[in-house]
C-alpha cells in the first residue's frame, strides 16, 4: 500500500502535542459551529446584557449613576454570585459534558478511539479544548463586563480612572485569573461527570446546590468545592450575607494550589475512567 | 493456526452487556488473507470486531492483535485499521477532513497526512466528493470514506464491518478487488457480512456466528465436508443419459438419493461423501459411456452451510 513515512511521525511529547493540536482544531470547530453553541453564548454574555441595560437606563431614562468604588462593590457581588457561580458553571456544564456525552449522543465518539491515541492524551485533548472554548468565551464576556461597568464615566463616576489608574487594573487581572480557574475547576468537574454518569444533568444540579450551600458545610467538606478556592481570590470580597467570606481569606498561593490539586484529582479519576471507556451508543 | 501465532486472536472471550449475552467463550485465530465473519443481525459479529478494536472490553478472556492488547490503542492502531458499522461522523466534517484529521491524530506531519489522505481517497475513488460534507454523502460514499480512513495509515490488519453495504455493483467489485489486493500482500482482513454470496466471492475462510457463539469455521468447502455426514451434499449433474447415471450411482453406499430432473436431462444426487462422489463421477466420465455436460453443487455455498448450521443450532431461526 502507500506506506507511512516514518520520519513524518513524531514521538514522545512531540507526538502528544500534534495529537492534541489535531483534537483542538476539531473540537473548537464543533463547539462553536453548531446550533447548540447559541445558548452557551447567550448565557456567557448575559451579564453583558444586564450591564448594557444599566447603561441604557442611565442614558435614556435617568437611571442611577454610581461612584466607581460603589460600582466596584456591586460588580464584585455580581461577579461572584452571578458570573462565576451561575454563568461559568452553566457554560462549563454545556461545553465540557458535550465533549463526551454529546459525541455519544451523536454516535461519533469512536472517531477518536480508532486512532493511536492514548486514552489519557485523548482526555487531555478534550479538557484542553474545553478550556480554550469555555475560557475564551468567559474571558471575552469578562472584558466586556468590565468595560461596560467602568469605562463609561457618565454611568460610573471615576470609572475610567479606576480601571486605568486605580486598583481597577489589578482587580481586572484577579477577575481574569478567577475566571480561568473557575473554567478549569468546573471543567474538570463536568468532564469527569460526563465520563462517569450517563446523564450528568441531575448530578450537576446537586453540585450546583453543593456549591451554593458551601457556607453551611463543615470546614473539611468546604475544601471539596471549586468556589471555596475561588472565593478568597476574588479582589472585592462580599460583605455581609451568607456568602461573605468568614474570617481571613485563604492565601492566594494556597487557594490556587488547592484548586489545581482538586482539578488534578478529578482529571486522574477521569483518565482512569477514559481508559475503560467503551463505545456503547443507545439503540445498539 | 495457533492463537499465539495468529495476527488476530481471541482466547476464551466473552462479552455480556449487563445480563445480555454479546459473545460467549470465543476461541478464534484469524490468519493472513480474508476471513469472513458471517451471521445474522445480533449474532455477535460487531461485538467481536469492537472487542478486537478495543471499543468494547471483554467480560472474560483476552484479545490480541499482532501481539498487542486492544487496551493499548497507541500501539494497536498503528497496525490496525477498522471500518466500523457506524454511519455517523463528527459534525461538519468533509470527507477530506475525516481522513486527514484521522492521520493527524496519528501524529503525522501535516504534509505526510495530506499525502496519505490523498492516496487513500483515490483508492476508494472519492476524489471528486472529498471536499463535500460527509453528512451529504450517500450511504455508499459514506462507506467508501470510512474505508479510506481504515486503510489510510497502511495497516497490516484490517477489520471491516459490513464494508460492502450500500455500495453499487461497480464500487462493490472494485472494493472486493481492493481487499483481494490487500490479502495478496499478506495482510489480514476480517470482513463481516450478512450478504452471503459476497462471502463466497471474497473470503478464503469463513467464521459462522450465531447467538454469540462461533458455530463453524474454516474454508467454506471444508466446513461443508465436515457436515456432510450429517447432511448430505446435493449435486446436480447434467448429462445425456441421466437414467443410466442414476443406476450407476445407486450402487454406491455413500449416495443416499438420486432423482431425475423434470426435463430428463439431469440428475440430482445427494451424497454423504463429496470426495468419493467426485471420484466416482470422474471414473464414469472417463469410461465415456455417459456424456457429462455439467456438475453443479447446489448447496456447498456459504448460504447453504449457514442455513443448515443456524437451523441446527436454533431451529426456525434461519
Amino acid at each position: 500500500m502507500s506506506g507511512v513515512d516514518g520520519t513524518a511521525l513524531a514521538d514522545g511529547m512531540g507526538l502528544w502535542r500534534r495529537q492534541i493540536g489535531a483534537m483542538l482544531g476539531l473540537e473548537l470547530r464543533k463547539t462553536f459551529l453548531r446550533a447548540r453553541a447559541l445558548p452557551v453564548l447567550l448565557a456567557a454574555f448575559l451579564p453583558v446584557v444586564l450591564l448594557v441595560l444599566r447603561l441604557a437606563s442611565v442614558r435614556f431614562s435617568e437611571g442611577r449613576t454610581m461612584a466607581a468604588a460603589d460600582m466596584a462593590s456591586v460588580y464584585g457581588g455580581m461577579f461572584q454570585l452571578f458570573f462565576v457561580r451561575l454563568v461559568i458553571f452553566f457554560v462549563c456544564f454545556a461545553v465540557f459534558t458535550y465533549l463526551v456525552r454529546g459525541e455519544i449522543a451523536e454516535r461519533s465518539l469512536h472517531f477518536y478511539l480508532l486512532a493511536p491515541l492514548r486514552r489519557d492524551v485523548f482526555l487531555a485533548g478534550k479538557y484542553l479544548a474545553g478550556l480554550v472554548a469555555a475560557g475564551s468565551v468567559a474571558l471575552l464576556s469578562l472584558v466586556l463586563q468590565l468595560l461596560l461597568a467602568f469605562a463609561n464615566d457618565e454611568a460610573t463616576r471615576g470609572g475610567t480612572a479606576y480601571l486605568l489608574e486605580g486598583a481597577g487594573a489589578g482587580h481586572a487581572a484577579a477577575y481574569a485569573l478567577v475566571t480561568l480557574l473557575a473554567v478549569a475547576g468546573y471543567g474538570a468537574v463536568f468532564l469527569t461527570l460526563a465520563l462517569v454518569v450517563r446523564n450528568p444533568m441531575i448530578p450537576a444540579a446537586a453540585i450546583l446546590g453543593w456549591e451554593w450551600l458551601n457556607f453551611l458545610l463543615p470546614p473539611a467538606l468546604k475544601k471539596i468545592s471549586v468556589f471555596h478556592y475561588l472565593q478568597s481570590l476574588c479582589p472585592v470580597p462580599l460583605t455581609g450575607g451568607p456568602f461573605a467570606l468568614p474570617g481571613e481569606p485563604t492565601p492566594a498561593p494556597l487557594a490556587v494550589g488547592g484548586l489545581l490539586a482538586l482539578v488534578a484529582v478529578l482529571l486522574f479519576v477521569a483518565a482512569r475512567r477514559a481508559r475503560r471507556l467503551e463505545v456503547l451508543y443507545s439503540g445498539e | 493456526m495457533s492463537a499465539a501465532a495468529a495476527p488476530l486472536a481471541f482466547a476464551g472471550v466473552s462479552k455480556f452487556y449487563g445480563e445480555v449475552l454479546g459473545v460467549n467463550r470465543i476461541d478464534l485465530a484469524v490468519g493472513a488473507g480474508i476471513t469472513a465473519l458471517v451471521g445474522p443481525n445480533g449474532s455477535g459479529k460487531s461485538t467481536l470486531m469492537n472487542l478486537a478494536a478495543g471499543l468494547l472490553r471483554p467480560t472474560e478472556g483476552r484479545v490480541e492483535v499482532l501481539g498487542a492488547s486492544p487496551d493499548r490503542p497507541e500501539i494497536l492502531f498503528r497496525r490496525l485499521g477498522y471500518c466500523t458499522q457506524y454511519e455517523s461522523f463528527p459534525r461538519g466534517m468533509t470527507g477530506w477532513d475525516f481522513v486527514h484529521l484521522y492521520l493527524r491524530l496519528h501524529g503525522l506531519a501535516f504534509a505526510e497526512a495530506e499525502r496519505l489522505a490523498r492516496l487513500a481517497i483515490e483508492r476508494v475513488d472519492l476524489v471528486d466528493a472529498a471536499t463535500r460534507r460527509v453528512a451529504a454523502y450517500s450511504k455508499g460514499m459514506k462507506q467508501r470514506i470510512k474505508l479510506a480512513q481504515a486503510i489510510a495509515h497502511d495497516p497490516e490488519v484490517l477489520i471491516l464491518d459490513e464494508p460492502l453495504n450500500g455500495l453499487d455493483p461497480l464500487a462493490r467489485a472494485e472494493t472486493v478487488e481492493l481487499f483481494r489486493g490487500f490479502a495478496a500482500e499478506g495482510r489480514t482482513l476480517l470482513v463481516s457480512s450478512h450478504v452471503l454470496h459476497e462471502v463466497d466471492e471474497l473470503a478464503d475462510r469463513v467464521v459462522l456466528v450465531h447467538g454469540g457463539y462461533v458455530v463453524a469455521e474454516g474454508a467454506v468447502e471444508s466446513v461443508r465436508d465436515e457436515l456432510s455426514a450429517e447432511r448430505p451434499l446435493q449435486v446436480f449433474v447434467r448429462c445425456d443419459r441421466p437414467s443410466l447415471l442414476a443406476a450407476r450411482v445407486f450402487s454406491e453406499d455413500h449416495v443416499v438419493e438420486a432423482r431425475l430432473d423434470d426435463d430428463k436431462r439431469g440428475l440430482l444426487v445427494r451424497t454423504e461423501s463429496a470426495e468419493r462422489f467426485y471420484l466416482m463421477l470422474n471414473r464414469i466420465a472417463s469410461e465415456g459411456e455417459i456424456d457429462i455436460e455439467a456438475v453443479l453443487p447446489t448447496d456447498d455455498d456459504v448460504q447453504s452451510v449457514y442455513q443448515y448450521l443456524i437451523g441446527a443450532v436454533a431451529p426456525g431461526s434461519a
